[in-house]
């Protein structure tokens, strides 16, 4: 007949026969001596204790159930012997070779990150996060709502990137994401070349040679869209100052909105294919080793949003500046004793009449021959019959 | 037999930078770590692994917290630092060279 002790393991209360008890014991008081000097030697034990609680308590059945000797000497035995784990002095890893200069931050590489507390989907808002080292909850509402908003196209950007973008899947791609350390692929390659025979330095030459020059095209590029990027804006101001040498390229009537929009499109496409042109030759100046399309992924991410963030602002600033106050609540408007509809097929600020013509709302001061009435400072403009009018039969719409 | 024993010191120097590699993935109890490298010739015991666990957090190599469990007490998580990461970085770079230092020796070919 064996005893039975009730012993409390780290909370957990076990029935143990002596003999497991007395072992449990005898475990504890070696960890004990073992750990003498570790400062953490209380929290160990405590952790010890539980260990041996979990084991236990997965051997029995019940509450009542008793753990036997046999099985508390097998659980004592898979956890092994205590062995102290040194002084924490950080000695443990001798990094002098590496020389302090070579651990500084090194170029960032795009990667998805799909870790268990990384990425929900395939990784891709962790790794840009990580990449631009911004909270990835940020880049998830900013994804989710540009995909909204562009109307799907971020969302395909989305899956373009989660296809060639890679899943870092070592702790060192992990870190080139965020731009740590020294790359273990750099050092390599310097010792390669260190040691590289003579042989290879013609091979060696060109490469140096394609580096520099697509380096410079990188570079020529990077200009060309800061010359792009104020073009835009002089342009865009300069249509609101004086309109005319802009808006002769377009429709007489057509709004300064529509028109500063158009520029815009023109503008945003010019840049996204220098952007693109750039990452591409950026691709080509890197260093072998250091190659990764995610550069040129994260710009052509870079155009969408603006994109997306462009048209989310401009179009309905547009339309609800020229059009909206002169609509009625079902979007109709009444001019000259006949109800025009919103065409929206013909843009915002066109209305078509029950005689299919076209009118346009136009804030331009300049006189044209077309214009058929107007309220405040907008002009009422009818396009397809020409009629010509005039201007003191022009019938004011504040009187309709 | 022979070569498990041989090599411990070998292994026993590198287990500070398998753990390191195992608890790179995220957020992870001991439990995890004893079962991530239970199938490597690494595969360690609680004696051995809470230790070094401890003397690493000391190090500021890693960070814990502790989560109630479902079952039981509850369990400390732990994760990689800042710093653990670095010293991530260089182990990986440093294996690698001398990785190379062998190679260019002639003792991988």
């Amino acid at each position: 007949m064996n005893r039975v002790t009730l012993i409390n393991l780290a909370g957990r209360a076990l029935y143990v026969e002596d003999d497991g008890a007395e072992a449990i014991d005898r475990w504890m008081e070696a960890a004990r001596a073992t750990l003498e000097g570790d400062p953490d030697r209380d929290e160990l034990l405590a952790d010890f204790e539980q260990a041996i609680g979990d084991r236990c308590s997965a051997r029995t059945t019940g509450e009542t159930d008793v753990v036997t000797t046999p099985v508390v000497e097998e659980i004592l035995s898979a956890l092994g012997p205590v062995e102290p784990a040194g002084t924490s002095d950080g000695e443990a890893v001798e990094t002098e070779p590496i020389a302090a200069a070579e651990t500084r931050l090194r170029d960032r590489q795009l990667y998805r990150l799909t870790g268990e507390d990384e990425g929900m989907i395939a990784g891709v808002c962790a790794g840009v996060a990580a990449y631009l080292n911004v909270d990835v909850t940020v880049v998830r509402v900013v994804t989710v709502i540009a995909a909204l908003v562009s109307l799907g196209a971020v969302a395909l950007v989305y899956g373009a990137m989660a296809l060639i973008v890679p899943a870092a899947s070592s702790p060192d791609e992990r870190m080139a994401v965020r731009g740590y350390g020294v790359s273990a692929k750099e050092v390599m390659s310097r010792a390669r070349e260190n040691a590289g025979p003579a042989l290879a330095s013609v091979g060696k030459a060109l490469r140096e040679v394609t580096h520099v020059l697509a380096n410079v095209i990188y570079w020529v590029f990077v200009l060309a869209i800061w010359v792009v990027l104020v073009a835009w804006v002089i342009a865009v101001i300069s249509l609101f100052v004086d309109s005319e040498p802009l808006a002769t390229a377009f429709d007489s009537g057509t709004s300064t909105w529509t028109i500063a929009i158009w520029v815009s499109s023109v503008f945003w496409l010019v840049a996204g294919v220098i952007m693109a042109l750039a990452a591409g030759s950026r691709y080509l100046a890197a260093p072998s080793q250091r190659r990764n399309l995610g550069s040129a992924a994260v710009a052509v991410w870079f155009v969408f949003m603006t994109a997306a963030a462009i048209s989310f602002v401009t179009i309905p600033v547009a339309s609800s500046a020229q059009v909206r106050d002169l609509l009625d609540g079902e979007g109709r408007i009444e001019v000259f004793g006949e109800t025009l509809c919103l065409s929206l097929d013909h843009g915002f600020e066109r209305v078509r009449d029950t005689d299919g013509c076209d009118h346009v709302f136009s804030n331009d001061a300049a006189p044209r021959s077309e214009a058929v009435g107007h309220k405040d400072s907008l002009e009422v403009v009818r396009l397809t019959d020409r009629i010509v009018q005039k201007a003191s039969d022009m019938p004011s719409l504040d009187a309709t | 037999m022979g070569t498990t024993n041989l090599f411990k010191p070998l292994r026993r120097g590198l287990l500070e930078f398998a753990v390191l590699t195992a608890l790179s993935t995220g957020r992870h109890y001991a439990g995890d770590v004893l079962e991530r490298l239970a199938e490597t010739p690494f595969a360690t015991q609680e004696g051995t692994l809470y230790p070094l666990l401890s003397k690493m957090r000391r190090d500021g190599l890693l960070d814990h917290e502790w989560e109630e469990s479902d079952s039981g007490p509850p369990r400390k998580y732990y994760r990689v630092t800042k710093s653990g990461t670095e010293r991530l970085v260089q182990l990986i770079a440093y294996w690698r060279q001398l990785d190379d230092t062998l190679t260019e020796l002639g003792a991988l070919r």
